[in-house]
């Protein structure tokens, strides 16, 4: 059956329509008619199909519809909204060609309903921007991540530090870049599996590395490491790793996570330290030693001198003109080993070799002493010394001597520091668990910044030339040292520059009495002395001659040697009752001569006095051993010596 | 980048002076082909593609740059600068116009004349100004524009049926049109439809042909009268055309005005051949 085409045309599954090139409607058939709601009359010649158009579609035939029409002669699917006699829109597609006749051009239009595809088409165009939109946050999230890595990685890098993973499953090694760059690897295949790892490590730590991170994992802990990773230059990173596993829900280990650190630099920078504190240490124990050797070779020749003055005292009677020489001399000596004996002892404390005797002791008894020793100190200075101690004993554990020692240089550090006509206070009082011994003068003071190292040794205020005063600047770091070692603590004050110094000592006090203090032992009349027969062997030849003049005048007889051969075969002919010996010989020390000596029968009851430059422990044990009954340290007090004579029997 | 590559620049004809044709939206450089041979007999014609549009180079698309006209009258100062050796002879095409109008303010010195061709300074009425259109309807075209630029419209491809009137430039215009991204396209309508130029007219002191058709829906009359009324040096020329692009539609008339008005300016054009 054939259906005829006006038939067709007018009643078209699609709207068709005719113009002039200008947009006249020619032609409309019904479809096109109804779909928006006009009359065929109200359209033919009436009016444009721009007309119909909404005013965006319209806009759009302008700027690109008509222009293609006319240079391709087509145009399909072109989306446009036309506009229903209602009002409402009707989106539509559209099919053009141009149709050319001898005289006259005509468009031919084909418009398709397009509802449907319209709104599919909105969604789409909204799930696009809606999709353009995520993307374009995911960029900037994708770039400000990769932003961040950067930084990271330039952190990373900066603090030559590298990340290392370990996944259990496929037990694979994974590492940063950064961790390529420290070692020189090019590529993290090298490394992949924990083996290649593994041989990357110093023999030595290897072992120790892979125990730590069992144990963290394990432990369910973190691990800290050092280990020594080499560079493919063949020298080796001293590295350090942290880091901790991360398990699955049943606790089994999936990766290892670790940070490694190339702490080559800090590890060089510490050796340098290290040596660095090791040389000074050495530089000091030297000075220390410097210092001790220095105040024994001081103290040897103050022997005979003192030796010498004990003489001179001897014959004073006889000369009363040798008294203003003997004073003189004497006064100056004692200077002189005041000073060499503190030196001695601060260099003692340095070496840790000062031996406490304590005992219980109390302040106020050791003040009495203290204040005796000074006051001709202080009254030649013309210093008025006011003294203020508490009623009831302030009982201390300390070494009684020790204890004098520190209220002496005290007070004669304030005598020192204070111009004549001063003022010198020393109080003592109980405070709590402490004793206070506080002494304060109105001397040159101390400057604030000089009060923090005030105890160094040798910390003088200013050049020794410049100060009436002398002094090594040892008394405050030998009280200091003392103090320290009697579990107390020291401290100056000093308002300034001419305001006076103050020192307060701090020492623990304890609630045991005081034992009583052996009495002096009463000297026995020189004439109960029964007279010896003495060989002194030392090569001071000064100090054996002037010993031995010394003991003459006593009663005693006396031959003196200078070396340990000499004494042995001075004492094979002498057959001495007492023998003083020096222990360092140039021949064959003390200790030797001791020895051979005991081997003789003669010899075997003589009493052997050894005399040591170092009182020390150790020093009076090899004496003990070598035969030796009793020992003197340098220089030998004579009455004391006199007392151990008086005792042989 | 080289300007020759950005633009996709083309030098046909030679002459003593230098006319610049310069496309509207929407276009390419191949809209002036009507006319661009004519001109060619004359002058050294340089045609060109707006960044964005047909053979230009994308990837030179800056959104900052282009995100008002200014971006594109720099690129066009760029290129007289490169191509002409004096001043030039300016043809602009709707948005072109506008483009041309910032260019020739900012440097005079470049401009001998200025042809518009279908100008509007602004298409959204405000108070007394009759653009011919509303703010909404700006946003349907734009809507428009995006719905025939979904990826399975092939809406610039010639219908199947039906002989084209000139095969041998489908293949070309319909690239031109399509290559365009959606989004360019998308942002250079608003660009170019919401832009409000009516400030720079009375600086414009360069002797400007104002060629407007007679019922253009996008450029009413009122715009061409508000245009001559407020620009220093322009002319008004009213084309019996009733579409926006008479170079194309009536491109003899269009030439035919533009000669006409070269002709008796002053400084003179030497032209060989006045139809």
């Amino acid at each position: 059956m054939f259906v005829n085409t006006d038939t067709l045309f007018t009643n078209a599954p699609c709207g068709l329509v005719v113009c002039e090139t200008k947009g006249t409607i020619t032609q409309a058939n019904d479809t096109f008619c109804k779909w928006l709601g006009y009359s065929q009359t109200e359209l033919i010649r009436q009016c444009s199909i721009q007309s119909l158009f909404t005013i965006g579609s319209r806009f759009y035939h302008h700027t690109h519809w008509a222009p293609l029409l006319q240079l391709q002669g087509s145009v399909s699917e072109v989306l446009i909204e036309l506009s229903h006699r209602q009002g409402h829109t009707v989106p539509m597609l559209v099919n053009a060609i141009r149709h050319k006749t001898d005289t006259m051009s005509y468009d031919y239009l084909a418009f398709f309903i397009a509802a449907d595809r319209k709104s599919y088409e909105q969604e789409l165009v909204k799930a696009r921007n809606s999709v353009e939109k995520s993307l374009s946050n995911l960029r900037q999230t994708q770039e400000q991540l990769k932003e961040n890595q950067t930084f990271l990685s330039v952190a990373i890098r900066s603090a030559r530090m590298g990340i290392w993973t370990h996944e259990r499953a496929t037990n694979q090694i994974q590492v940063s870049q950064e961790l390529l760059q420290l070692t020189g690897l090019t590529s993290s295949e090298d490394v992949k599996y924990p083996d290649q790892f593994i041989q990357l490590l110093h023999p030595k730590d290897a072992s120790e590395f892979e125990q730590t991170i069992q144990r963290a994992i394990s432990h369910h802990t973190e691990f800290e490491v050092e280990f020594r990773l080499k560079h493919t230059s063949g020298k080796w990173l001293s590295m350090e790793g942290r880091g901790h596993a991360i398990y699955d829900e049943n606790g089994t280990c999936i990766t290892v996570f670790g940070v490694f650190i190339d702490i080559s630099e800090r590890k060089k920078a510490e050796k340098a330290l290290a040596s660095a504190n090791q040389q000074l240490a050495a530089t000091d124990r030297k000075k220390d030693e410097f210092l001790a050797t220095l105040g024994h070779e001081l103290r040897n020749p103050l022997a005979p001198i003192r030796n010498v003055l004990e003489i001179m005292h001897r014959h004073i009677e006889q000369h009363s003109e040798l008294k203003w020489y003997h004073d003189i001399l004497d006064r100056h000596v004692s200077q002189v080993t005041h000073i060499v004996d503190d030196l001695l002892e601060v260099t003692r404390i340095s070496q840790g070799r000062l031996e406490l005797r304590k005992c219980a002791v109390d302040v106020n008894e050791t003040a009495k002493t203290a204040i005796e020793s000074t006051r001709l100190f202080i009254e030649e200075s013309q210093h008025t010394l006011q003294v203020s101690l508490p009623e009831q004993p302030v009982i201390l554990e300390a070494d009684p001597t020790r204890m004098t020692q520190i209220l002496v240089n005290l007070l004669t550090n304030a005598a020192k520091y204070t111009p004549p006509g001063g003022t010198i206070t020393l109080s003592i009082f109980e405070d709590t668990d402490s004793a206070i011994i506080r002494v304060t003068d109105t001397g040159i003071g101390i400057p604030q910044e000089k009060l923090s190292t005030i105890f160094n040794m040798f910390s003088q205020l200013t050049p020794a030339l410049e100060r009436a005063q002398g002094g090594l600047g040892i008394g405050l770091a030998l009280v200091h040292g003392l103090v320290e070692m009697h579990q107390g603590s020291i401290k100056a004050k000093s308002e300034g520059i001419d305001l006076g110094s103050e020192f307060e000592v701090r020492l623990p006090v304890t609630q045991t009495q005081p034992t009583d203090k052996p009495s002096e032992q009463i000297p026995t009349p020189d004439s109960d002395l029964i007279p010896k027969k003495i060989l002194i062997i030392d090569d001071n030849v000064d100090a054996a001659e002037s010993l031995g003049f010394l003991l003459e005048f006593d009663g005693h007889t006396i031959e003196c040697a200078n070396c340990g051969l000499d004494g042995l075969k001075v004492a094979e002919d002498f057959r001495p009752e007492v023998v003083l010996s020096d222990i360092g010989l140039p021949d064959i020390n003390g200790y030797e001569v001791a020895k051979r000596l005991r081997e003789r029968d003669w010899a075997a009851s003589i009493y052997l006095v050894a005399i040591t430059g170092w009182g020390q422990k150790k020093d009076k044990l090899l004496a003990q051993e070598a035969g030796f009954d009793q020992h003197f340290t340098k220089p030998v007090d004579f009455s004391e010596l006199k007392a151990v004579l008086r005792e042989i029997e | 980048m080289n300007v020759y590559l950005r633009n996709n620049i083309k030098i046909i004809g030679k002459g003593s002076h230098t006319v610049v044709l310069s496309h509207g939206f929407g276009c390419s450089q191949t809209m002036w082909r009507y006319i661009a041979p004519a001109l060619a007999k004359h002058f050294t014609v340089i045609l060109y593609d707006l960044v964005g549009s047909g053979e230009s180079s994308l990837a030179m698309y800056d959104y900052q740059k282009y995100d008002t006209l200014d971006g594109y009258a720099s690129d066009l100062l760029e290129i007289i600068d490169e191509v002409s050796d004096g001043p030039v002879i300016f043809v602009g095409h709707s948005v072109s116009a506008s483009i041309g109008l910032l260019a020739s303010i900012a440097r005079p010195d470049l401009f001998l004349y200025q042809i518009m061709v279908s100008p509007s300074p602004c298409f959204i009425n405000h108070d007394d100004y009759v653009g011919g259109f509303s703010a909404s309807d700006i946003e349907q075209l734009c809507e428009t524009l995006d719905s025939n630029y979904l990826g399975w419209s092939s809406s610039m491809a010639p219908v199947m049926m039906g002989a084209p009137e000139r095969p041998e430039l489908t293949e070309e215009l319909t690239n031109s049109f399509c290559r365009t991204d959606p989004k360019i396209a998308q942002h250079f309508a608003r660009v170019t439809f919401f832009a409000d130029n009516r400030a720079a007219l009375p600086q414009c002191f360069t002797d400007t042909l104002i060629l407007q058709c007679s019922a253009d829906f996008i450029a009413p009359s009122s715009v061409g009268e508000y245009m001559l009324a407020t620009m220093p040096k322009a002319e008004l020329v009213l084309l019996n055309d009733d579409g926006h692009c008479p170079h194309m539609s009536t491109p003899d008339a269009c030439l035919k005005a533009m000669f006409n008005y070269l002709n008796k300016a002053t400084p003179p054009i030497g032209l060989r051949n006045v139809c």
